[in-house]
């Protein structure tokens, strides 16, 4: 994940260099340091939690120092005469950030994509045996075959290894062998993302509702493997009414 | 401009230019040679520099060397650049390493544009088609064709 714009339409960011708790990667999601004992400043998030978000490392910070002449590093140490860890940071409260959707926890895993089996002439289900077995009600689902290709629709109604409906019908039927996929996010509605395991995608096989507090703006539907999902994280530390 | 003698021990007036850069670049201290420190930081692939226009002029090759390349859209403000220490009080660019590229607003744009579209990203046919009639020769001139001839100033 990384920002893309700020909620403003701006893209003028401020980034600052904070010391890690954790080791971290570039891109990865960081939080706000929450106990005593560790010796820096921000942390990893979890991949249900983004509370006290500080926002996204964008990679080891260049800031010298006469303590620290080669800049700072990645990796957490408490060793001495290690060099310091030390990130550089987007901070804005208010940026939004885009993530590339994962079908599993494992970074880069394609999104579930289901095969209809029973023709729906009014265009409004998709039944198939291997419907997510994480409930997309009030997700989002849209044609990756066939002839709604391309048409995506809110899931009003969800059945895991089942079937799903949509409330307004795709404009063609849903004819078999037709393929879909669906996601657990809806712009505007959706209030939750769960992280992938390394923090920097998002993990869109989980179900609605589930994951941590971030804001669905946008999503830009593609195909299984390059679809992303846009968010504004819902409880930063730079935004006390949150 | 001083830089440009390689002995620079005879005095001389300074000129505009020396003035102007004198004030942006603060005499360092001589244990830190600003090149070489620069070269170091550069060559150490960090994530995202910032770097103020007047350090860009300066240390432009090195950049482009070291494959930095500036973000066209994303930029920082009030953040001190990252060569000179200096704040300016407009927005300043944003450099990534070229194997780390942050999307622009052109290519989000780009997206949006062909998200869920039934053709695949590179396919122009219809708007190509579009435009055929339109064209005054009878010869065919493909898209790309046709771009980069109205390329030329």
């Amino acid at each position: 994940m990384y920002p893309v714009k700020r909620v403003d339409g701006a893209t003028s960011f401020h980034v600052m260099d904070f010391k890690i708790s954790t080791t971290v990667i570039q891109d990865q999601a960081v939080i706000a340091s929450t106990t005593g004992a560790d010796g820096g400043e921000i942390e990893d998030a979890t991949t249900t939690s983004l509370l006290r978000m500080i926002g996204s490392v964008a990679g080891a910070s260049p800031r010298p120092s006469p303590r620290n002449p080669d800049g700072g590093t990645l990796t957490y140490s408490t060793v001495q005469a290690d060099t310091e860890g030390l990130v550089r940071v987007y901070i804005n409260p208010d940026a939004v950030y885009e993530a590339l959707m994962s079908g599993g926890a494992a970074e880069g895993t394609v999104l579930q994509t289901v095969t209809n089996s029973t023709a729906s002439a009014g265009g409004t289900t998709v039944t198939a045996a291997d419907t997510m077995e994480n409930s997309m009600d009030d997700g989002t689902c849209w044609g990756l075959s066939g002839n709604n290709v391309g048409l995506s629709r809110k899931v009003t109604t969800f059945t895991a290894n089942t079937s799903w409906v949509v409330t307004v019908p795709f404009p063609r039927a849903v004819a078999v062998n037709d393929t879909y996929t669906a996601v657990p996010y809806l712009p505007a509605v959706t209030i939750t993302l769960q992280l992938s395991t390394l923090l920097t995608q998002a993990d869109a096989s989980i179900a609605v509702g589930t994951g941590g507090e971030a804001t669905i703006l946008e999503l830009i539907l593609n195909g299984a493997a390059d679809s992303y999902v846009h968010f504004v994280p819902r409880d930063h530390f730079l935004n006390p009414l949150s | 401009m001083k830089g440009r003698y390689g002995l620079n021990i005879f005095r001389r007036p300074w000129s505009f230019t020396d003035r102007l850069m004198a004030m942006k670049f603060a005499p360092r201290k001589a244990t830190i040679p600003a090149a070489s420190w620069v070269e170091e930081l550069m060559a150490k692939r960090f994530g995202a520099l910032i770097v103020c226009t007047a350090c860009i002029r300066k240390y432009r090759d090195g950049l482009t060397r070291w494959a930095y390349v500036r973000h066209p859209d994303m930029k920082v403000q009030g953040n001190a650049c990252d060569f000179c220490r200096g704040v300016e009080s407009y927005p300043i660019a944003l450099w990534f390493k070229e194997e780390h590229q942050y999307p622009s607003q052109a290519d989000l744009a780009r997206r949006r544009a062909t998200a869920l579209s039934p053709f695949p990203r590179n396919f122009r046919g219809d708007q190509v088609a579009a435009r055929r009639p339109r064209q005054r020769t009878g010869s065919y001139v493909p898209e790309q064709s046709r771009r980069q001839i109205l390329c030329i100033p």
